[in-house]
């Protein structure tokens, strides 16, 4: 479709200054990380006269940035490739071997997607503290594992809709197991479905904030939503500590979301579609 | 004899297969999904204060004091329902507009669509720091600058500018998937039929409304289903950016349950007002799921 050059040129301008108003309040947050804070408060719209690294040591120390970064990383790893594991070995199976109890469970599983956290949390305390879990890492990990098993399991099991049996069938006349059939089979064909919903539940768990409030009250294995928000609890207004936490926690997301960009957002089309 | 053997042995492999596949994963959801479901609606017939050892059973009275407006649930859930209509349209309205806009042959296009769903890839905790920044600091300095009373308002300080700071950030943050969607949907279309009815003498606006939205109407329930329920949901942005307040007048459903649980010690009432939650999404999910599915077919 060809259009005129003018109303192109209009619509560029437009769109160019939403793209402004939205990354504005980003660029603010940035350019006020590096100044100090009378002049953050008296001037924030204007550069900083130095650049100067000063707060984010201050902010690197207070919040203990290489520990927060560390306990997010096992959380969402430990997390991620558990609801993976899970949820590929029930969706293989289930729609391999339908048997009443597998239907059941996988309608209620994906049943379990209209549950808000909210309406399980307060027993779930009590669920891990009798299991000797409550605010330990592995007890967060378990929670992840049950909550994002829905999710995880309707996206592979669309994906193990359209395996070819035939390959599963070859392998196991020439001597394969069922455990080999699904580590060296099945479990590599899957792997483009199993990727993107890897990258979609990294982000989720990396930003969750709810399930940490609960379930990991200890501040040694804060997250890093729950180091900002216990820093934003203690300092009220002191925002150059905030600020350069706030940008330093951000960093590890922008960054992977622009090397990531095609493959997080094939992946929201791909879950869209399905729903 | 042979048979009967191979037979036996099949049922075995398929036990064990049962049980190595499926069990994991069964006992994971009980433990986490299934169970604390089921405590849940016996906690929410008693008095429990999350502490004691006792409990004792008070019938229906949590969910005639939810029911009643003597907890203040109610009030969650209708400033809940009421940020929801308000943020669901305009949301869609603008990743419907940022759809078309980012459909055309801009320069720039990509980097754009990036810059617009950038927000999405952020925890809602984090954003609303970041706007609390923005409300208290960077508005003011606007509002100066351009000497406009309109910005150097006490954003978080009142009622109704609090409603529409919250707003502002979920129609931030939420633009960008609804405009992902929207541009999977139009970009879907096919151009032979677009060219045919501008052949026919169609304008571009008609053509958008009577050709392309018909067309995208599957993808417009499903951002309207997720923006919905995330809404419904919301729980983060309240806690960072007005933690519920000025006077509690920003509680979302999910924070009113939080704190009565956690920081009122009211576990029985909680769990009540939960159950609640989940009826109340429960409906709302089934009710447009059921309208948008009649929409699609009337359409289509």
């Amino acid at each position: 479709m060809k259009k005129n050059p003018v109303s192109m040129l209009i619509t560029f301008m437009v769109v160019l200054a939403g793209v402004l108003i939205f990354v504005a309040p980003l660029w603010i947050m940035v350019m006020n990380s590096f100044k100090p804070l009378n002049e953050i408060i008296a001037f924030p719209l204007r550069f900083p006269d130095e650049w100067s690294f000063d707060n984010y040591v201050k902010a690197w120390e207070e919040v203990n940035i290489p520990n927060i970064m560390k306990n997010t990383a096992i959380v969402s790893f430990s997390a991620v490739c558990g609801v993976i594991i899970l949820a590929t070995m029930t969706a293989y199976w289930a729609e391999r071997h339908p048997t009443v109890y597998s239907r059941i469970f996988s309608s209620a599983i994906l049943l379990s997607m209209l549950i808000p956290f909210a309406t399980i949390m307060i027993p779930l305390v009590q669920v891990m503290k009798f299991l000797h879990l409550n605010n330990t890492i592995p007890g967060a990990v378990l929670a992840y594992w049950g909550i994002g098993l829905a999710f995880a399991f309707f996206m592979i099991r669309s994906g193990v809709k359209t395996l070819p049996y035939e390959l599963e069938e070859a392998a196991r006349i020439d001597g394969c197991g069922v455990i080999q059939v699904f580590v060296r089979i099945v479990f590599p064909l899957l792997s483009p479905v199993v990727f993107s919903v890897f990258v979609m539940d990294m982000f989720w768990v990396w930003n969750d904030f709810m399930i940490p409030l609960v379930l990991l009250n200890n501040q040694k294995l804060s997250t890093v939503q729950l180091a900002i928000n216990r820093l934003f609890g203690m300092y009220n207004s002191r925002w150059d500590i905030a600020l350069p936490a706030l940008t330093m926690s951000m960093l590890p997301i922008i960054v992977i979301f622009i090397l990531l960009q095609k493959k997080i957002v094939g992946g929201v089309m791909a879950g869209a579609v399905k729903g | 004899m042979g048979d009967k053997n191979l037979k036996r042995k099949k049922k075995y492999n398929m036990l064990w297969g049962n049980l190595l596949f499926l069990g994991p994963s069964t006992l994971v959801f009980l433990a986490v999904v299934v169970i604390p479901f089921a405590i849940s609606i016996i906690y929410s017939f008693s008095n429990w204060n999350g502490i004691s050892n006792e409990i004792k059973f008070v019938g229906l009275n949590n969910f005639n004091n939810i029911f009643s407006g003597k907890a203040k649930f109610l009030d969650a859930f209708w400033f809940t329902l009421r940020i929801t209509a308000v943020s669901v349209l305009l949301i869609n309205l603008l990743g419907i507009l940022l759809a078309v806009a980012l459909t055309a042959r801009l320069p720039f296009r990509n980097p754009f669509r990036a810059a617009f769903y950038l927000p999405q890839t952020m925890g809602g905790l984090i954003l609303g720091f970041i706007w609390q920044f923005i409300f208290i600091a960077g508005f003011p300095a606007i509002g100066d600058k351009l000497n406009l009373g309109f910005f150097t308002q006490q954003w978080l300080g009142t009622e109704k500018t609090a409603f529409a700071a919250l707003v502002i950030v979920n129609v931030w943050q939420n633009a960008g998937y609804v405009m992902v969607i929207m541009i999977a949907a139009l970009s879907g279309i096919s151009s032979e039929l677009i060219e045919s009815a501008k052949v026919d003498g169609s304008r571009p606006l008609n053509t958008f409304l009577r050709i392309k939205l018909p067309l995208c109407v599957p993808y417009i329930t499903v951002s309207l289903f997720w923006t919905i329920s995330s809404a419904l949901k919301m729980f983060e942005t309240n806690v960072s950016l007005t933690k519920g307040g000025p006077y509690g007048s920003t509680t979302s459903m999910a924070l009113n349950i939080y704190n009565d649980a956690f920081a009122n010690n009211k576990y029985g009432l909680a769990t009540a007002e939960a159950l609640v939650f989940f009826v109340i999404i429960l409906a709302i999910t089934s009710v447009q799921l059921y309208m948008s599915k009649r929409k699609e077919s009337q359409i289509l």
